[in-house]
């Protein structure tokens, strides 16, 4: 299968005003299957933004290459398959949101009639009628993601796209990635929110001084279940004797399974131990204990 | 070559910007109350000219606005056809509508003899008018912001200067008709008051020729720009 994206030894480097050079990416190479979610992590400066420029071609790398499709990024057949919202986007201020949305349909080809969808499906009724300048943050991001979605792309990319959102925002980026990986679309996702990765990413890239640190499969190894008892500390050793291999911190007891579909059995076994269970979160395995330790360089 | 939908999407931007109109009504007024039919054509134009393509180009790519558009599958010479397309559209209109606006004049006061002068003025203005604007685009493609308007203007004045003084201050008048004939091939050449020895087809096959090679410059040079801004 070609893969959505693939980077093969891409390199970037900068002149610094004091006549050094910064090296920005460095020799990166990951892929992007099409129907998976590749999140990409790493603290501020660590070139994710400019991994993603070089891949679409947006900057030129100084070596390296990357492919859309198994085409150059540059070919109008690639492009047409692609969505990228940068982390700040900017239209034309005297634009209203749904002027920038028609200059992008027309320019791909896409009905009008799928801006009314999209203009829904992100929340932005009211303000799509408004001219761009009065835009707050959070609505520049979601028109942002708009634009990038307006061709059903097979291939979006993403640039922390939940900042400067409210928490109804996030939730409908979340369904919105997963339903581009149902239809066997690719996402690539730069974000600094280790729980939205963790929660919707297949794969993760740990990047840092632009370097490729590991590219963890967030599936394998199983995944982690955070159940939060009401009378914990009662239960404490029916938990030991019958789940060994789970932890119990304060009221939250941790276990690791295989995936979600073993998380009913999980309830039931503790509902018939007389557990009061009052929440259940699912969530990868130790996504923050690797990126501390592989990105932050903590034992 | 040309991206229309650019072209249109263009036009509105830099159409509908308050100090667009105004000067396009200020155009308009001239021609009314003016007894000569090129009266509006002067200075007031040069100024629409050197607005609607300032920083035609840099504006979204500084902005960031471009690097989005370009993902779309349209190449750069079809984005930069369009920006300048779009751009010549708004000079059009608006030379248009003050070629319109004094030929009615002219018809109102009695004066319909005057209706074709006034009319035929229309492409001899625009015909430079497109050819400034398309060393605006070429510098655009380098130039950051809105300093190819600066830079043009920079030149310009600076040739004028220079092609009087120079020989003065080498004290070499011999040199005189030399930048004069320089003169004629420095930039875009006017078309409506020419100097006497002056061909107007000879003028105009080089307003066509300066308009394609800026045109072509301009290509070449965004051909070699990186999209995204740089983060610092």
């Amino acid at each position: 299968m070609t893969a959505a994206l693939a980077a093969q030894a891409l390199s970037k480097s900068y002149r610094t005003p004091g006549g050094g050079q910064l090296v920005a990416v460095d020799a990166l190479s990951f892929e992007v299957q099409p129907g998976e979610i590749v999140g990409v992590l790493g603290p501020n400066g660590a070139g994710k933004t400019t991994a993603l420029q070089l891949a679409l071609k947006l900057l030129h790398p100084d070596s390296g290459e990357s492919r859309l499709f198994g085409l150059d990024p540059e070919d109008l057949a690639a492009r047409r398959r692609v969505g990228y919202a940068p982390d700040a986007p900017i239209f034309p201020k005297a634009f209203t949101g749904r002027r920038v949305l028609e200059l992008h349909a027309d320019l791909l080809g896409v009905p009008r009639q799928r801006i009314i969808s999209l203009i829904e499906q992100t929340n932005l009724a009211e303000a799509a009628q408004r001219q761009v300048a009065t835009y707050s943050r959070g609505q520049l991001q979601r028109l942002g993601l708009s634009q990038a979605l307006l061709n059903e792309p097979d291939l979006l990319l993403l640039d922390e796209p939940t900042a400067g959102l409210d928490p109804a925002g996030v939730a409908s980026i979340r369904a919105i990635l997963l339903s581009v990986r149902t239809r066997g679309g690719a996402v690539l996702l730069n974000s600094h929110l280790l729980s939205e990765v963790e929660r919707i990413c297949d794969r993760v890239l740990f990047i840092k001084n632009g370097r490729l640190l590991r590219a963890h499969d967030v599936h394998a190894g199983g995944r982690r279940a955070e159940v939060r008892l009401r009378n914990a500390p009662q239960l404490a050793a029916r938990l030991g004797e019958r789940l060994p291999g789970g932890a119990l911190e304060g009221d939250r007891f941790r276990i690791p399974v295989a995936g979600e579909e073993a998380v009913p059995g999980l309830v039931r076994s503790l509902v018939e131990m007389g557990g009061e269970i009052l929440e259940v979160k699912l969530g990868g395995a130790e996504l923050e204990e690797l990126y501390l330790q592989l990105v932050e360089g903590r034992a | 070559m040309i991206s229309w939908v650019i072209a249109r999407a263009t036009a509105r931007e830099r159409g509908l910007s308050p100090l667009t109109i105004a000067i396009a009504v200020v155009l308009a007024l001239v021609a009314c109350f003016s007894s000569s039919a090129d009266a509006w054509a002067g200075l007031t134009f040069e100024v629409l000219t050197l607005l609607v393509g300032a920083g035609l180009l840099a504006d979204e790519l500084e902005s960031g606005h471009a690097q989005l558009v370009l993902l779309r599958p349209l190449t750069r010479a079809q984005w930069l056809g369009g920006r300048l397309a779009g751009a010549a559209l708004v000079l059009a209109s608006a030379a248009l509508l003050a070629t319109l606006a004094g030929a009615q004049a002219a018809i109102f006061r009695g004066l319909g003899s005057e209706t074709l002068p006034r009319l035929a003025v229309l492409p001899l203005t625009l015909l430079p008018a497109f050819a400034w604007l398309a060393t605006l685009v070429a510098l655009s493609a380098v130039a950051r912001g809105w300093t190819n308007a600066g830079i043009v203007i920079a030149v310009y004045f600076g040739w004028k200067i220079a092609k009087f003084s120079l020989p003065l201050a080498l004290h070499r008048l011999d040199l005189q008709p030399l930048f004069e004939g320089l003169d004629r091939y420095f930039g875009p050449q006017e078309l409506i008051s020419l100097p006497a020895g002056t061909s107007l087809i000879e003028r105009a096959a080089w307003d066509v020729l300066w308009v394609f090679a800026s045109w072509t410059s301009a290509v070449r040079l965004f051909n070699l720009r990186e999209l995204a801004r740089r983060r610092p």
